[in-house]
């Protein structure tokens, strides 16, 4: 028994043996390009000056913040020098906080002159418009970037994008498409999406105008009958449509980004279905795949709530 | 470019009869070279990184195995510290505070659906970092004594401290591999250093329980040696 345990404390140290196995344990060593470029970009990366509410979710300060009650400012000189403003001051500053905060929660909710708006379900970690980077504190400015013709690229994460009260899509991490027509919404042309990497998730809504929504990947195009559905696109294999609501129509991908309607031969793909289409454009069938579909409840959940 | 001078390696802790760390803290900075890191002097910068980044792509990519998600979480981490030097008090301890972002980051990508996907889609050959049910699996397939027959006992140690609940495992690679202080440590992980300890003391028992027999591990550690 050590004296630790003696004193009722408990065991701090570890003994002889496990010590040196611990220490055969050694530290993981980064490989050397990406330890180099690493260090070039935090070397050579621009400084911004962020609000200290961008860097909350980090904790920024290990140290404790001292709040003296009402009055103890002067008793407490050193330490509660920050928040012994008077009382005015103080509901001033309160206010302020508010109105910032309600704006920008209008800000969030409020539609963008794009129609796009990004659901709070999102939880990715970067996301590119035309290779300008947001981070989910710029959710809004990413919505108001986002035109026909963008291009957007998911790093990590999901990102839940809602157009207007058309149609909601979760876009998986590592995505890429192209937002190639989005017409305003008493414009009958299709909805025409050029996705070229990753996985996205549709679920359509209140005032989806029928069979208007079109996804290519590299391999197919997906016209959306019905309501709800996912397309993955799988490097080097094809394209596997699961479609969980509804209807879709699965066609060889055309050779325009032209997106009226092409006199295509095409296969149905139904609730419960799965279509996967390979890369000689032979499609095969099967059961829905879980994992491709499961982004769609948080979608259905949006329209469910009008989040 | 003017660099700072490198100080010799010293021990944050001195009290720290308790064994923690293997050498792997080199040197902090100086009052002076934290002044200047304030203000972003490109030396200061360009110093803080060189002591840094072995031990915070060390910490993370011990926690979360997978060489990929641990150089993203270390790139997020770095251009999450640059911004943040804005803010940055010189008077504050830098190691606990580098080691809060990441420990925080770390954290956010355990529950990140990324992370949660990938744990439900990969198989046993996946080797990222920790969910229970994967943890629970690895120790039904495979006991501690075979792992310390079959591979290396450093691997064994890794493994070991794999299978360990999140808690106790950021507790342990703090205390013991990056020797931070329990004081530091309850800042980082929101805890009382009361709860701090006793977790440390958890993970070592549990730790040593997975290795297998103390005399056991004492006779291969001689054998190692």
């Amino acid at each position: 028994m050590n004296a630790g345990e003696e004193q009722g404390e408990p065991e701090l140290a570890p003994d002889p043996a496990l010590r040196k196995a611990m220490d055969l344990w050694p530290r993981p060593v980064a490989a050397t390009d990406f330890h180099q470029r690493l260090r070039a970009e935090f070397l050579d990366a621009p400084f911004e000056q962020v609000g200290a509410e961008e860097l909350d979710e980090a904790d920024l300060g290990p140290e404790p913040v001292v709040a003296p009650r009402w009055g103890e400012g002067a008793l407490l000189p050193d330490r509660g020098a920050v928040l012994s403003l008077p009382p005015q001051s103080r509901w001033r500053k309160i206010v302020a906080i508010v109105a910032i905060a309600a704006a920008a929660l209008l800000v969030w909710r409020w539609p963008t002159t794009s129609g796009w708006r990004v659901a709070p379900t999102s939880n990715y970690s970067l996301a590119r418009v035309d290779g300008k980077e947001f981070s989910p504190k710029q959710s809004g400015q990413l919505a108001a970037a986002l035109e026909p013709g963008s291009l957007l690229e998911v790093v990590g994460g999901s990102l839940e994008l809602v157009l207007d009260r058309r149609v909601a899509l979760s876009l998986g991490p590592d995505s890429v498409l192209r937002l190639v027509n989005v017409p305003a919404p008493q414009v009958l042309e299709a909805i025409l999406i050029d996705q070229q990497r990753g996985s996205i998730a549709v679920v359509t809504g209140p005032e989806f105008p029928g069979s208007t929504l079109r996804i290519r990947t590299p391999d197919t195009e997906v016209r959306a009958v019905g309501t709800e559905f996912a397309v993955d696109v799988i490097a080097a294999q094809g394209s596997c449509v699961c479609c969980a609501g509804g209807s879709v129509q699965v066609f060889e991908r055309p050779a325009s980004d032209d997106p009226g309607p092409e006199p295509l031969p095409f296969e149905v793909v139904s609730r419960g279905e799965t279509g996967f289409v390979d890369k000689a454009h032979a499609t095969k069938r099967g059961p829905v795949i879980e994992d491709h579909v499961r982004p769609i409840a948080v979608l259905r959940q949006i329209w469910a709530d009008g989040r | 470019m003017p660099r700072f001078p490198h100080r010799p390696g010293f021990r944050s802790d001195p009290s720290s009869a308790d064994g923690a760390g293997v050498g792997a803290r080199a040197d902090d900075l100086t009052a002076d070279e934290l002044t200047a890191l304030g203000e972003r002097r490109p030396e200061a910068l360009e110093r803080f990184f060189d002591v840094y980044f072995e031990r915070v792509y060390g910490y993370v990519r011990r926690l979360v195995k997978d060489e990929h998600a641990a150089e993203d979480l270390s790139q997020d981490i770095f251009m999450h510290l640059h911004r943040a030097l804005s803010t940055y008090d010189p008077r504050r301890a830098l190691r606990p505070w580098v080691f809060t972002i990441a420990t925080n980051k770390v954290r956010d990508y355990w529950s990140s659906r990324t992370f949660q996907d990938r744990s439900r889609m990969v198989g046993d050959e996946d080797d990222d970092g920790a969910p229970i049910a994967r943890r629970e699996r690895r120790s039904e397939e495979r006991g501690p004594r075979e792992t310390l027959a079959g591979i290396e006992l450093g691997q064994a140690v890794a493994d070991a401290v794999e299978r360990l609940p999140e808690a106790l495992r950021q507790t342990l690679l703090l205390r013991y591999y990056e020797e931070l202080s329990f004081e530091e440590i309850a800042r980082i992980v929101d805890r009382n250093e009361v709860a701090v300890r006793k977790r440390y003391s958890r993970a070592l028992l549990e730790l040593r329980e997975l290795l297998g027999e103390v005399h056991e591990l004492g006779e291969i550690v001689e054998g190692q040696g």
